[in-house]
């Protein structure tokens, strides 16, 4: 489970990008994290990944207060979450199955097993007909689903994602989201930060709406 | 650690595919680099021929020992030879010593008449005037410092009159050869700094390239060292193509001034002599230039990483 108890994260300059938010994020759940553009959705994402760390307060991780690790110990914390960006972040210069692979890489995977996984994953996105292509030679959609087969192929227990179907046309937003909701059943902690309102009636769902850097909606309380 | 090795040969694959990918970059840097080291690498080597020549003159080096004012005025010649064995037989017992040549009065004129060609004069002396003498070989191991210690023991001896020894030359030679390996040093050193900062230059740049994937990596869980890997590679190829270059040019130069100075010295009966490069010293100069390579991608890395962890934490 994912804890923020009373978190503010101040940027250099003096923004407040969270106020004193206190959330919890039950194990295995699908939750959406709504609120407009600056409300600080990313800014929560951050602070589990540990690309940013909180200015106060305390975000916990299965228990464990993530803002005190140091060094590879962040690198260990990264390694069991998954993260989808709305820009995919694919490296232009290694293939699709080379990009999905990168997180077993990075693990230390022997290569036969990081091909065989990576392969996987992609037949799980439906492109493994395309593992030998280079990104560029993909559509956005095709792109966005290799971002997510990459965010999934080390089994993560949490996986984020910060706007995936920002870029992408309704039909392919929702191909994009039916993944997200497959690999909730497998027991992964899924949270989706977006704007896109048609995604968030679903009542498999839990929902957290921020506004000026507060919680605004919670349905978990 | 199959995998380790896996992973260490694939990325050093990939970084030599990145040097490969770029020539022109390369080449410059490779060839900033070799002059840059082949310059304090050939004054090392004209140092150490010098060495050498002073080594020899060492190794040569005799003391002439005359015996004088500490012997009766009036001692018969055979009495006074005999004198001259037991200080002799003294100087042997010195640890400094390695060897002791008694040279008789008889045989110091007979050599005199030979080498002055005043044959005729001499034969008209009464008696001979000169003395007999000891030519005192040093330890060959020992330093201008320890000969001039030995020629002070041996004037302080009794029964010596004079001591010949040549040694103002040799220690002025010795102190212009330590100034020289002293200069060259100064500049072997500042030669590394600049290859470091040349080498760091070129990594800052790859780094500038790989921005994205560094973050991307960073990201997903690779940790320092693996996000360090491919750059120390890349520094230690660098530092290695640099060290090859350098091996190439000061081989060509010491072969080309080799000739003619080995020419030169050989006219002043000189034993100064230009050594080209040996196996060692060309292994060490790679070694060094590698190892050069390393550090300087270890600290750029280093800094580079350590300032992208700080700004997530709004440092």
């Amino acid at each position: 489970m994912i804890e923020f108890k009373q978190v503010v994260k101040r940027y250099p300059g003096g923004l407040d990008a969270l106020r004193h938010v206190s959330v919890f994020i039950p194990r295995g759940s699908i939750t959406f994290l709504t609120g407009h553009s600056g409300a600080g959705k990313s800014t929560v994402l951050k602070l589990i990944t540990l690309s940013e760390v909180a200015t106060r307060g305390q975000v916990l991780v299965n228990d464990e207060d993530i803002s005190l690790f140091r060094g590879d110990r962040i690198a260990l914390h990264r390694r069991t979450i998954g993260s989808v960006f709305q820009d995919h972040k694919l490296l232009p210069d290694k293939t699709v199955e080379e990009n999905v692979a990168l997180p077993l890489v990075v693990a230390g995977m022997g290569n036969r097993d990081c091909a065989r996984r990576a392969r996987a994953a992609l037949d799980k996105v439906g492109l493994l007909k395309l593992c030998r292509r280079f990104p560029q030679t993909l559509s956005a959609g095709e792109q966005q689903r290799v971002g997510i087969a990459r965010a999934v192929v080390g089994r993560p227990d949490i996986l984020l994602a910060d706007e995936p179907t920002g870029n992408l046309d309704p039909e392919l937003a929702d191909e994009i989201m039916k993944l997200f909701f497959l690999f909730n059943q497998h027991d992964v902690t899924v949270i989706i930060a977006t704007h896109d309102y048609r995604h968030l009636n679903n009542p498999a769902a839990g929902l957290l709406a921020l506004e000026n850097g507060q919680i605004s909606g919670d349905s978990y309380s | 650690m199959k995998v380790w090795l896996q992973r260490h040969l694939q990325v050093l694959g990939e970084t030599l595919m990145w040097l490969v990918r770029s020539p022109g970059s390369t080449l410059t840097t490779a060839l900033i680099l070799g002059v840059a080291i082949s310059l304090p690498l050939m004054l090392f080597k004209v140092s150490q021929s010098m060495m050498s020549v002073t080594g020899k003159l060492n190794e040569d080096s005799v003391i002439t020992v005359y015996v004088g004012p500490g012997k009766p005025e009036q001692v018969e010649p055979m009495k006074e030879d005999q004198l001259v064995i037991e200080i002799g037989q003294k100087i042997l017992q010195i640890p400094l010593v390695s060897d002791v040549e008694y040279v008789s009065r008889a045989q110091v004129l007979k050599d005199f008449q030979m080498e002055s060609e005043l044959g005729d004069l001499i034969d008209d002396l009464e008696e001979n005037p000169l003395p007999a003498m000891l030519i005192v070989f040093p330890e060959k191991s020992l330093i201008a410092a320890d000969l001039s210690q030995l020629v002070t023991v041996l004037a302080d001896m009794e029964g010596v009159d004079s001591v010949s020894y040549d040694q103002q030359w040799q220690e002025r030679l010795q102190a212009i050869i330590a100034a020289f390996m002293s200069g060259t040093l100064i500049m072997a050193s500042l030669m590394a700094i600049g290859v470091v900062l040349i080498i760091s230059n070129t990594v800052r740049l790859g780094i500038l390239n790989r921005s994205q994937e560094i973050q991307i990596i960073d990201q997903i869980g690779g940790t320092a060292t693996f996000i360090r890997r491919p750059f120390l590679y890349f520094g230690t190829l660098q530092g290695i193509s640099g060290g090859i270059v350098a091996l190439l040019i000061a081989m060509l130069a010491l072969f080309l001034l080799a000739r003619p100075v080995n020419h030169l010295a050989g006219l002043y009966s000189s034993e100064f002599r230009i050594n080209l490069l040996d196996l060692e010293v060309s292994g060490a100069v790679i070694v060094v230039s590698a190892l050069l390579g390393w550090l300087a991608a270890r600290f750029t890395l280093g800094g580079y990483i350590a300032k992208m962890r700080a700004s997530a934490r709004g440092k």
